[in-house]
């Protein structure tokens, strides 16, 4: 059996399991993982529906799992994650890791089936909420602003594709099409692991488990990119919306620099817009008051940095000069001594945090594992410690704006603060 | 000598100290052995709720415009000698602070230089600093979070709920104000609230973490000046039984319809272990009845009525309590009548036993999972200071608790509260 990453640490009032499922990003796999990740939940054979499912869980002293389908650079993975009280939490002496171990694999090696494929009414209900989740991603406009930015930045690239899949994709979907894929998924798709609590006892159930059901045991890595800048003149695109305010995502790529020295490419992006004294937060909203919000997010996976501000339609112009202009500060070298050692300590402060987070360790380990990297964190915060004003500033002239995206807020005749 | 307990839970292996300090600000101090992260919280009894006071001093209430502690809660963020987050970011801690109804709330957490962050802590929410010249500044900033949650159907379809649900307690004023409401805020105006409630005897500061009490004590030592122990009053507000409406339509940007369904408390009673009992008991029946292994669930689950988004939760304060029922729908209608149905049918055939029993095992799960996060941790004392009673006592009621209590609370619940029903859905196209 392959790698599983266990930490084993008392810290922690549960036990955790994370099981995590592989497949590059593509409009053909899309769909039907995400309609996965909501089937499997509807029941398992030996323990029953839903319902039955969730009576359990409150049983087991509020266990909880999910199945999720998420994306994760250019991967989508099906991710089924386990939490539950150690026994010494419980009350009267009860134990139920077994239990929840069993219930666990259940729902991911014995889904319920009808006539040896998915039941008909689980799969058309659960196409039917794809749906509306796909249709719902417009009503948190911050974040629709950044997948229509991406989409147009990605266009025909594994990246530009939407995780929740398409409509068309969607309707073509059928119990037995799906049910093929679970199994080439559960046999064949590569396998990341992670136990974080009690460790080693754990780790060993998990991967009888594993090895009863018959996963991969191949792995799967990011692969290098090209290191030829896609240089082209911004794109700009926009939608309006009756909305009384206007949401921008600007969308970056960063270069060669930022792939050899990931630690530099994260500091780079926390100083110019990824924490309250940002250049970003400091100026655009600080100190002219622009906007609410104006923040960058990295994405080290992918090498590309995403921009994302609301403000008032008319300040769209003001807006985009600052951020552009904070970005050619950063090229410049005008960082100050402060400026750059408080970037340092923040970052820092949020790789010292995942030590309290079970699920943050499981997707640290994850990350790590498509990197074809061990899981070293001590060793990661020491490359932060490590990084210089240069390499930062060597980063910032490596990047380019690419898309700009402008969710255009007109309410008639509304007049701004 | 500062005047320390101990109080332990032996269950879940857990204890917290607390202080009466002098200054008359209570310290709670929760030990979390071996954890990366520590926090503090320090909040005020203050919050949209609170529209108008008076002090002995005054002669008449003062009136406050619609969103003023949300400002006051920005403006505390910047000192003579700097934003608070130009000092935080020395220590690298992640610093915030919330405005909800009848609370303000300043924390942050960290995973190094605890006692110079809680220094900071202190020194900025203890020492105001308005300006005519700063408060113009936050006034363009604050209009701008105004319109994004004016763009939020989500927000919108909860405040038409709570607005359309009470008809005179200010729990049904937007927390942030408007636009017009921030605009008439002035620095003095911003003096005078902050020195009726940002009074240490009106406030309460919780800490977590691997830490030492005695460097906590140094640091708040510091900071901490005498109370001024005045008594700030609020004009009386009677609310009927009723709601002001049964129903609010709204039409915004959103996909599918969104929904709220609320229930207004029937009893009025939201301090002390009688509260306590009545939340436990509470929690108790909305999962047995609305959650996801209950027979109403599932039924509206597979016929699509609802979905995965689907919640209901108890929402209270220290004056105020309802219920509100939350998801998408297509037919929010049908789904109150199905709610109401269930109602009925639950006060007709009870519950049985072993609803009960995972009902339990469930809730103590939840109660015991949240300590093991410093921030669920500050959370969770904000919560039981405002209802006055202990942190462990949730799960000491959890104990006593039983089926007949249960069925007597759904009796008052499921009688006749009144209701409101809130939908959120897209302009119908012409």
């Amino acid at each position: 059996m392959q790698n599983i990453f266990t930490k084993t640490t008392e810290i922690f009032k549960t036990d955790f399991v994370s099981i995590d499922f592989l497949l590059p990003l593509s409009t053909e796999t899309a769909a039907p993982l995400s309609l996965l990740s909501q089937v499997l939940g509807r029941g398992c054979e030996k323990y029953g529906e839903m319902e039955k499912i969730s009576a359990k869980l409150e049983r087991l002293y509020g266990a909880e799992i999910s199945i999720q389908s998420n994306r994760l650079g250019e991967f989508q993975t099906l991710s089924f994650d386990l939490s539950f009280l150690r026994d010494r939490f419980l009350p009267d002496g009860a134990s139920i890791c077994d239990e929840a171990v069993d219930l666990f694999f259940s729902l991911i090696a014995e889904p319920m089936l009808e006539k040896n494929v998915f039941r008909t009414d689980f799969v058309a209900q659960e196409k039917q909420n794809l749906l509306d989740k796909i249709s719902a991603v417009i009503n948190d406009k911050r974040r629709y602003a950044l997948l229509r930015c991406r989409e147009l930045m990605f266009k025909g690239e594994s990246y530009g594709v939407f995780e929740l899949g398409s409509s068309e994709k969607i309707a073509q979907i059928t119990p037995a099409s799906l049910y093929d894929f679970y199994k080439q998924v559960l046999h064949h798709a590569p396998v990341y692991v992670s136990v974080v609590g009690e460790g080693e006892a754990l780790s060993q159930k998990i991967s009888a488990k594993l090895q009863q059901i018959g996963v991969a045991e191949e792995r799967i890595y990011v692969k290098e990119q090209s290191e030829v800048l896609a240089k082209r003149q911004p794109q700009y695109f926009e939608d309006v919306f009756p909305l009384s305010q206007s949401k921008l995502c600007m969308g970056f790529r960063l270069g060669k620099t930022a792939r050899d020295n990931p630690q530099a490419a994260r500091l780079f992006n926390v100083l110019y817009g990824g924490s309250p004294t940002s250049k970003l937060f400091m100026n655009v909203r600080e100190r002219l008051s622009l906007c609410y919000y104006c923040s960058s997010m990295f994405d080290t996976l992918k090498n590309v940095m995403f921009v994302s501000s609301g403000i008032s339609a008319e300040k769209y112009e003001a807006a985009k000069s600052e951020i552009l202009y904070q970005l050619e500060d950063v090229r410049c070298g005008k960082i100050q001594k402060e400026e750059f050692d408080n970037a340092k300590i923040y970052l820092l402060d949020t790789l010292r945090s995942i030590k309290d987070s079970q699920a943050r360790w499981c997707a640290l380990a994850l990350q790590q594992g498509i990197l074809n990297k061990q899981v070293d964190l001590e060793q990661m915060i020491e490359e932060v410690k490590a990084v210089t004003v240069e390499q930062v500033v060597k980063v910032a002239k490596d990047t380019e704006l690419d898309t700009i995206y402008l969710m255009k807020g007109e309410m008639g005749g509304a007049a701004d603060a | 000598m500062h005047d320390v307990s101990k109080i332990e839970n032996q269950k879940i292996g857990a204890c917290y100290y607390l202080v009466r300090h002098p200054s008359n600000l209570p310290i709670y101090y929760f030990p979390m052995p071996g954890k990366a992260k520590a926090g503090a919280m320090i909040f005020t009894k203050f919050g949209s709720v609170n529209c108008n006071f008076k002090t002995d001093a005054m002669d008449d209430y003062m009136e406050l415009p619609d969103g003023i502690a949300h400002f006051l809660e920005h403006k505390l963020f910047e000192g003579k000698d700097g934003n608070a987050f130009d000092f935080y970011a020395a220590t690298g801690a992640k610093a915030n602070a919330y405005t909800s109804n009848d609370r303000t709330a300043y924390y942050f957490t960290t995973t190094d230089g605890f006692y110079e962050s809680l220094d900071i802590l202190l020194r900025f929410v203890k020492h105001p600093y308005f300006t005519a010249e700063n408060v113009e500044k936050e006034k363009g900033i604050i209009a701008q979070e105004i319109k994004m949650y004016d763009d939020e159907p989500s927000w919108q379809g909860y405040l038409s709920m709570v607005q359309g649900l009470y008809q005179n307690h200010p729990v049904r004023i937007d927390i942030a104000g408007t636009v017009e409401s921030i605009g008439t805020i002035t620095d003095t105006m911003l003096y005078d609230c902050y020195n009726a409630f940002y009074d240490n005897q009106n406030m309460v500061l919780c800490i977590a973490g691997d830490l030492s009490l005695d460097k906590i004590l140094q640091v708040c030592d510091k900071h901490l000046g005498a109370s001024r122990c005045e008594k700030v009053q609020q004009k009386e507000v009677e609310e009927p039984k009723a709601a002001a409406k049964t129903e609010v339509v709204s039409e915004m940007v959103v996909a599918k319809p969104i929904f709220y369904l609320g229930l207004k408390d029937p009893d009025n009673c939201f301090l002390g272990e009688d509260f306590c009992k009545k939340e436990m008991e509470t929690e108790l029946l909305l999962n047995i009845v609305f959650g996801q292994s209950s027979p109403l669930y599932k039924e509206m689950y597979q016929s699509g009525l609802i979905n995965a988004e689907f919640s209901c939760d108890y929402e209270n304060g220290r004056n105020f309590g309802f219920l509100v029922f939350a998801g998408e729908s297509d037919d929010a209608a049908k789904v109150q009548s199905k709610i109401l149905q269930e109602m009925k049918r639950v006060l007709c055939e009870g519950i049985n036993e072993q609803q009960f029993l995972q009902a339990r095992n469930a809730l103590y799960g939840m109660a015991v999972r949240d300590m093991d996060d410093a921030y669920g941790v500050l959370s969770r004392f904000v919560n039981c200071s405002m209802h006055d009673i202990d942190v462990f006592s949730p799960l000491h009621e959890l104990e006593k608790i039983t089926l007949s209590d249960v069925m007597e609370r759904a009796k008052v619940w499921f009688g006749d509260a009144a209701m409101t029903l809130s939908v959120v859905r897209k302009k119908e196209e012409v």
